[in-house]
């Protein structure tokens, strides 16, 4: 008989030791042994379910959030002038002649293919990077400009009126006025969709030929032209799934969902008879698992899989 | 996989699985020791073969589980199990999308629920993303103190998330290992 309580506050104990500063190899070790254990396992993946699932929030960051962190505020002024003070001396001690005020190089950030990850920035904005993506940022705190060099990324952008957050991504500009949003840079399309909020997007620079968003509104801009339409805000968060790594579709061909699919994985999918790729295809399903979903198109759909060592093959039903 | 398998596809059905386990067991306070019971014996038997309907392989597992119980502890009183064999197997749940839409209300009620200074400690460290040692800082409190109310965040919102009372649940020992830096 295990003792669930007793288990579950170890399990807790780990998950707060390896949240902390001091996590070593050796502490990494010794909780995969810890959890060899299918019983600690167990209960460790529920809390760690749990938690990981708090790191969305912040992205997520909602004015409720917001008006909380307002409240504590007050505190973190209190220390952040210390801390930087101290940092400031750290670095005065060893750079004596260099000018502290030197411009950075913008900070960069990249996912390979299959990986997401959430960056919070320097201005309490938060980006999460989809699959193969490269985003570089420049927050000081006078401006706060961006580029999306490739690929997709969720953001949900701090308010703050006097720092313009602007993003670049090829020719286009889109600049946001306090919102939740994301982009999507693939080849020389530029996808913007707005889930909350304003933003505006046109050709760098200019403030002609600027279209403005607001939720619901998805814009296709290519180098030459601006596509504009409204989507249920439900449907853009069904497309925002891959942010916990679910790609979700509601009656797509499967044409589209293979080319999704293989943008985050490796081991691509192809579509070796072309009379299934307008076959509709609905669900939530793990974007990294494209295993799994071959195996519902061979269990569910009948069609012929062909497993390779890079690809999948998707051929016509089977008889 | 496995892990991934069941933190995906089993955990979001805790609500369904606390609502059988409540309607079919009478004793309440054996809840939670047999909702992990369950767990272990549904990722147990997930390692052969990944079941095609998550939903009806736990509820089956969580039945076999009580009948089992039931036949094996001549203790428990026949009251003690509504009729269990006449348990029937529903699939009748809201909509998965609908859950996750809830996900971020039921996550701040769930921090909202926490007592003061240990909301606090979560919310300076997810929400505004400062490490454990700069949240004892801020606090102007000890890290021992930062990591102790972790812990029992921790658990409170993982009850209150996945459908319980989100109730603390204080450890039975005293948790000084931290001080020492010793393993849990």
């Amino acid at each position: 008989m295990n003792d669930w309580q007793q288990i579950e506050q170890d399990a807790a104990e780990w998950l707060t030791r390896r949240d902390g500063e001091s996590w070593s190899e050796e502490d990494a070790a010794a909780l995969d042994r810890w959890l060899d254990n299918p019983a600690n396992r167990v209960c460790f993946l529920r809390l760690e379910s749990v938690w990981q699932r708090l790191d969305r929030a912040a992205a997520l960051r909602s004015p409720d959030f917001d008006a909380t962190a307002r409240e504590r505020r007050g505190t973190l002024k209190r220390w952040l002038p210390l801390a930087m003070a101290a940092s400031l001396a750290g670095a005065i001690g060893l750079y004596t002649f260099h000018d502290l005020r030197t411009p950075q190089a913008p900070t960069a950030y990249a996912t390979a293919i299959g990986e997401i990850r959430n960056v919070k920035l320097a201005d309490g904005s938060s980006v999460d990077l989809g699959t193969a993506t490269r985003l570089r940022a420049d927050v000081t705190d006078d401006k706060r400009v961006l580029w999306l060099d490739e690929g997709e990324a969720f953001f949900a952008v701090a308010h703050d009126a006097s720092r313009p957050f602007v993003i670049h991504a090829g020719k286009q500009q889109v600049t946001v006025l306090g919102t939740r949003f994301s982009m999507r840079r693939e080849q020389h399309e530029l996808r913007v969709s707005v889930l909350e909020g304003r933003v505006r997007l046109g050709p760098d620079g200019g403030r002609n030929n600027a279209v403005e968003l607001g939720a619901g509104g998805v814009a296709i801009a290519t180098d030459t032209s601006t596509l504009v339409g409204y989507r249920p805000v439900s449907s853009i968060e069904d497309s925002l799934g891959w942010r916990n790594s679910t790609l979700v579709f509601e009656q797509s061909p499967l044409e589209d969902v293979v080319r999704e699919f293989n943008r985050y994985n490796r081991r691509k999918l192809v579509i070796v008879d072309s009379s299934v790729k307008t076959m509709h295809i609905g669900g939530r399903f793990a974007a990294n698992d494209v295993e799994q979903f071959a195996r519902l198109l061979e269990n569910g759909f009948s069609l012929k899989v062909e497993y390779r060592d890079n690809e999948i093959r998707i051929g016509r039903p089977a008889l | 996989m496995l892990d991934r398998w069941f933190a995906e596809e089993i955990l979001p059905l805790e609500p369904l699985l606390m609502g059988f386990l409540r309607r079919n067991w009478r004793r309440h306070e054996d809840l939670t020791d047999l909702r992990q019971d369950i767990y272990l014996k549904t990722y147990e038997a997930a390692r052969a073969a990944r079941p095609i309907y998550p939903r009806a392989f736990l509820l089956t597992v969580a039945r076999n589980h009580l009948i089992n119980l039931a036949k094996r502890a001549k203790i428990i009183a026949f009251d003690e199990v509504a009729d269990l064999e006449a348990i029937s197997i529903d699939t009748v749940t809201p909509e998965q999308s609908a859950v996750a839409r809830d996900d971020l209300r039921r996550l701040q009620e769930g921090l909202a629920n926490l007592p003061k200074r240990c909301r606090e400690v979560i919310e300076l460290r997810k929400v505004q993303g400062l490490s454990q040692r700069e949240v004892a800082d801020a606090m102007g409190v000890g890290l021992d103190t930062v990591q102790r109310q972790t812990t029992l965040g921790i658990r409170a919102l993982a009850d209150f998330m996945l459908g319980g009372s989100g109730k603390l649940q204080r450890s039975r020992v005293t948790t000084t290992r931290y001080k020492t830096g010793g393993q849990p």
